[in-house]
C-alpha cells in the first residue's frame, strides 16, 4: 500500500514539475514555401564613435542597441542610444571574475522588464544586467549565473519565463535544453523533422542554428539546413518551414571504424547565420550565393519578404520593435555596424 | 673515368642536350627551394606569442575551466608547440591523430603541445574533437579567432610553432605535414 502511494506521489510530482512546457511528442506540420516577395533595402553604415573597432553580437533593448566589441579598449559591452546616435555607456572590462568577461557569445533579453543577459562562453556564466542600473551613475551589475556540467556547452540561449531558459547544447541528440537558474536541466522537443539514424546524430550534435523567442514561441534556424522550425512551449506541434531552395546538410564523412569528422565540403551550403524577432515577425539571416539574404516570416510561418544584401557580408542581426534591423558584418576583418530600414 | 670523358664529349658535340640538362638542373634546384619554403618559414621567427584567456578548453572530463594563460605560466617545460587546428577542414581533424604520434616521437618531458581549434561553429568543433577524434589532450576553442587577431597571424602564415620559454617562435611549420621538420623540432628540443 505504501509503495502504491509512493508511485502515485511520484507520478503527480512528475506531472506538476512539467507544467512549464508540453511533455508530449511534437507533431510536425511542414510548410513548403513558394518564392518570397522580394524587396530592396539599402544598408546604412553607422558610425558609433572612435572607440568601436569590431562590433559583433548585438541586441536591440528598449531605446538602445547593445553590442559587444572585444577589440575595443577597456570595456567591451556598449549601450548605443539609437535616438541620440551615440554610445551612452560602456560596461564589462576584459578579464576573469565577477563583472568581467573573456568572451561575449550572445546577448539576449530577459523576461523581466529591463533585464538583459550576456553569455560568456569561456567563463561559462550568464551576466544579468539591469538597464536602469546601467544608466544610473552607480552601476552595479545585478548578478551572475554560473553554468555547470552540460550547460558549459550551451550554443544559443533565450529566456522564456522567469527563471526558465531554453538553449541548444552539444550532445543532446537534437533536443532543446530547458534549465533554471539553479542548473536543473531537462531535454525536450526534437528540433528537426525527417530523422534517420545517422543524420539524427549529425543534426542533433552539430547543425543547430540560432534560437529566437517571443513570449512562449521559439524559432530555430539551422546552420546547414534550409529549415526554420517554429513552436510554442505550451503546444505540441512544430511548424517546419522548408525554404524554396530547400537543402539538407552536406558534409564530409571519411571512412572510419567509428563516425567520421563532420566538416564542410566545397559544396556545403551554410543556411542560417543569425535569427532575431519581435512580437510580430521572425527575421532570418541566411548565407546567399552572393552576399546575404534576409527572410521574414510571421510567427505562424507565413512568409513576408526577402531582401538580398550584396553590399556587406552580415554575420549577426537584431530586430527593432518596429521591424527594422541592425547588423554587424563578418569579424574576419574589422566589422562594421549596419542599419537596415526594412519596408 | 672513361665513361665521364665520353659523356662530356657527347655533351660538347651536342650543345642542345647540354642546355636542356642545365635547364633541368636549375628546375630541380627551384623545386627544392620551393619545397623548403613549404616546410618552414622564417617570417615569424623571433616573434613573441601572446596568450590570453579568451580561448575555452572544451574536452576535459567535467568541462572545468582551464585558462590558457595559466597553462602557459604553470608549464615547467622548456618548449611548447602551439598549433592552430582549422576545425572546418577534414585533413586538419585527421591531424589530431598525428599529434599523438608526435608526442611519442619528441621528448614530452621538455615540451608541451597546445592545440587551439578555430574557424568552425563551437558544437561542430566539439563533435569532431571529442566524439570523432577522441582526443584527450587539452584542446582550446578560439572564440571568434581572438588568438589569431591578438597575435596578428595572417592568412598565409604557418599556424604551428615551436616556442621557447619566452614564448618566442624558434621554428614555424607543421611537423605532421612535413616529416623532415620533425628532425628540426627534435634537435632543438633535445
Amino acid at each position: 500500500m505504501r509503495i502504491k502511494y509512493q508511485i502515485l506521489s511520484l507520478v503527480l510530482l512528475t506531472c506538476c514539475s512539467s507544467n512549464q512546457f508540453s511533455d508530449k511528442e511534437f507533431k510536425y506540420k511542414i510548410i513548403k514555401l513558394a518564392e518570397f516577395e522580394e524587396d530592396k533595402v539599402t544598408p546604412k553604415l553607422i558610425d558609433a564613435g572612435p572607440k568601436i573597432k569590431s562590433p559583433e553580437m548585438l541586441l536591440v533593448f528598449h531605446d538602445y542597441l547593445v553590442f559587444s566589441d572585444l577589440a575595443a579598449p577597456n570595456e567591451k559591452l556598449f549601450f548605443f542610444d539609437i535616438q541620440k546616435n551615440k554610445v551612452e555607456r560602456t560596461l564589462l572590462p576584459y578579464g576573469r571574475g565577477s563583472g568581467k568577461i573573456l568572451s561575449i557569445w550572445e546577448i539576449f533579453s530577459g523576461k523581466r522588464k529591463n533585464i538583459l543577459f550576456v553569455h560568456d562562453l569561456v567563463q561559462s556564466k550568464l551576466i544579468e544586467i539591469n538597464i536602469d542600473s546601467v544608466l544610473s551613475t552607480n552601476y552595479k551589475y545585478s548578478r551572475e549565473i554560473t553554468l555547470n556540467g552540460q550547460l558549459t556547452n550551451l550554443v544559443s540561449i533565450e529566456q522564456i519565463a522567469d527563471s526558465l531558459f531554453v538553449g541548444t547544447i552539444f550532445n543532446t541528440k537534437g533536443r532543446l535544453a530547458y534549465f533554471d537558474e539553479t542548473g536543473n536541466v531537462s531535454y525536450k522537443g526534437f528540433m528537426l523533422s525527417n530523422f534517420d539514424n545517422e543524420s539524427e546524430y549529425i543534426y542533433g550534435h552539430c547543425l543547430r542554428g540560432k534560437l529566437t523567442t517571443s513570449g512562449s514561441n521559439i524559432a530555430v534556424g539551422y546552420f546547414l539546413a534550409d529549415i526554420v522550425d517554429i513552436f510554442n512551449i505550451k503546444g505540441d506541434s512544430i511548424i517546419s518551414i522548408h525554404g524554396p531552395s530547400l537543402f539538407w546538410p552536406s558534409y564530409d564523412q571519411k571512412e572510419s571504424k567509428r563516425r567520421g569528422a563532420l566538416v564542410p565540403r566545397k559544396d556545403t551550403r551554410v543556411a542560417y547565420l543569425s535569427m532575431t524577432s519581435n512580437n510580430d515577425s521572425i527575421f532570418c539571416l541566411m548565407q546567399g550565393d552572393e552576399g546575404n539574404v534576409i527572410l521574414t516570416f510571421d510567427w505562424k510561418g507565413v512568409p513576408r519578404k526577402k531582401y538580398q544584401i550584396t553590399e556587406y557580408s552580415l554575420q549577426n542581426i537584431a530586430a527593432t520593435a518596429d521591424g527594422h534591423l541592425f547588423g554587424t558584418t563578418s569579424i574576419s576583418t574589422n566589422s562594421k555596424l549596419i542599419f537596415l530600414k526594412l519596408k | 673515368m672513361v665513361g665521364l670523358k665520353l659523356l662530356l664529349r657527347i655533351l660538347y658535340e651536342n650543345k642542345k642536350t647540354m642546355i636542356w640538362i642545365i635547364i633541368g638542373f636549375l628546375f630541380m634546384v627551384f623545386l627544392n627551394t620551393a619545397n623548403n619554403s613549404l616546410v618552414s618559414s622564417k617570417r615569424n621567427l623571433g616573434k613573441q606569442i601572446t596568450f590570453d584567456d579568451s580561448s575555452k578548453r572544451f574536452n576535459s572530463v567535467n568541462d572545468s575551466i582551464l585558462f590558457l594563460s595559466d597553462l602557459i605560466n604553470q608549464s615547467q617545460k622548456k618548449f611548447k608547440i602551439v598549433s592552430l587546428v582549422n576545425a572546418s577542414c577534414s585533413d586538419c581533424i585527421e591531424e589530431l591523430q598525428g599529434w599523438r604520434r608526435i608526442r611519442k616521437l619528441i621528448d614530452s618531458v621538455r615540451v608541451d603541445i597546445i592545440l587551439i581549434a578555430y574557424d568552425a561553429p563551437f558544437d561542430m568543433v566539439k563533435y569532431n574533437v571529442v566524439d570523432v577524434a577522441k582526443f584527450k589532450q587539452p584542446v582550446f576553442y578560439d572564440c571568434n579567432n581572438h588568438f589569431s587577431r591578438i597575435n596578428n597571424l595572417q592568412q598565409g602564415d604557418f599556424k604551428t610553432f615551436l616556442i621557447d620559454t619566452n614564448n618566442k617562435i624558434v621554428i614555424s611549420g607543421n611537423p605532421i605535414k612535413n616529416p623532415h621538420l620533425i628532425k628540426s623540432y627534435k634537435e632543438l628540443i633535445r
